[in-house]
């Protein structure tokens, strides 16, 4: 049986590197997956995401466990991404950098409602654009979406990484829905978007 | 239910967050309404379109020596920043100008709380004699080559003090930007 990621950080206070090691391996998709779609690219996310584990190690003396260890680099995680982002916006550097990413993998679309059109498979270049649309919204608006939607969180540890209310989660994540729905409008044919 | 408060629930019923006993008052309502129903379709075919997106795979030896890799940057100088690219450089001065307008502001500020406090003092009434240039405060600038940075130093001639600001710095390669002269 796998230790808990509580043991595993109290394995970590003692000095242990391995349990740190399994915990970085436990959630490092999750990181790199929240920082790429906040920012945009694989490579920057690996670095931020990577960054984001670094601060961990150094202040996992101050871990509470009020919330979880996922919460918590998620926070971490949005947070830098943010600061990225802002860095980024203020240079005004909009190039972007090769993907470090296999384009040859194509994870289908899981569809989840019976109504839905597009029964299953989503091309990707479809996929292409509601990527590119996402990375379009304003950064607040494409946060609350992509941990709603993509990490599957609750409105409330949307409100704990991002640092609102519940309301507010809500207010942004309808305007995130009904931007991104416009973008999409255009390009997605078929959906009452 | 009205539409106007139905609206205001189909988001966090859709997201699963609305209490058990309003659920069953929209679902009523939602029966029996298609604009209401064609909104949560809406939600629907958006989210179809979002949830299943990944982060495009990562070539499997970078994940192989990730853990290592930050275990190693972690132990490396604690404290220490790590650096990401994009950061390179973030110490340069953005906006220079800007920077020599708010030091000449803040000097006038400061001389002139100077001279409000008897700091330097101030000429006897009736003295209409004007300073000599040995009684002067000398108010100098230095300025590097490239405007990125300035020193200024104000030090009146009768008080062992003197105040120097220095506006703006920029570190590149651990070295300084370079000459300047002064004016
Ligand atoms: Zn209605």
């Amino acid at each position: 049986m796998s230790a808990s990621d509580r043991e595993l950080i109290e394995a970590c206070r003692e000095g242990r590197d391995a349990p740190f090691e399994e915990l970085v391996d436990r959630y490092k998709m999750k990181a790199y997956s929240l920082a790429y779609f906040l920012v945009g690219n694989a490579a920057d996310a690996l670095d931020i995401s990577q960054e984001a584990f670094i601060k961990i190690y150094r202040n996992l003396h101050r871990f509470r466990g009020k919330s979880g260890f996922g919460t918590w680099l998620h926070r971490i995680t949005y947070n830098l991404c943010m600061d990225f982002l802002r860095l980024r916006k203020r240079r005004a550097s909009l190039s972007y950098r090769d993907e470090i990413g296999k384009p040859g993998e194509e994870p289908a679309i899981e569809s989840s409602g019976k109504s839905n059109p597009l029964k299953g498979l989503v091309k990707k270049e479809t996929r292409e654009m509601v990527r590119g649309a996402i990375d379009r919204l304003p950064a607040k608006l494409k946060s609350v979406l992509v941990l709603r939607e993509i990490e599957d969180l609750s409105y409330g540890e949307i409100a704990g990484i991002v640092g609102c209310s519940t309301g507010t989660v809500m207010s942004r994540l309808h305007h995130a829905r009904k931007r991104l729905g416009k973008i999409l409008k255009t390009v997605v044919k078929g959906q009452h978007l | 239910m009205k539409c106007t408060r139905a609206l205001r629930r189909i988001q966090a019923y859709f997201d699963g967050e609305l209490p058990p006993g309003e659920s069953t008052a929209l679902e009523e309502h939602l029966r029996g309404c298609p604009s209401c129903s064609g909104e949560l379709e809406r939600l629907r075919d958006l989210s179809s379109l979002v949830k299943g997106l990944r982060a495009p795979s990562v070539n499997p030896e970078l994940w192989d020596n990730y853990s290592a890799g930050v275990l190693r940057k972690a132990r490396a100088a604690p404290g220490r920043r790590i650096p990401v690219r994009e950061r390179a450089g973030s110490l340069r001065l953005l906006h220079p100008r800007l920077a020599y307008a708010a030091a000449a502001i803040f000097l006038v500020f400061i001389v002139a709380m100077m001279y409000h406090f008897n700091v330097v003092r101030r000429p006897a009434a009736g003295d209409a004699a004007p300073l000599t240039a040995q009684q002067r405060p000398i108010v100098e600038r230095f300025e590097a080559g490239d405007l990125a940075s300035s020193v200024m130093a104000f030090a009146p001639e009768n008080d062992p003090v003197a105040i120097v600001w220095v506006f703006g710095c920029r570190i590149e390669n651990g070295q300084d930007s370079g000459e300047g002269t002064i004016l």
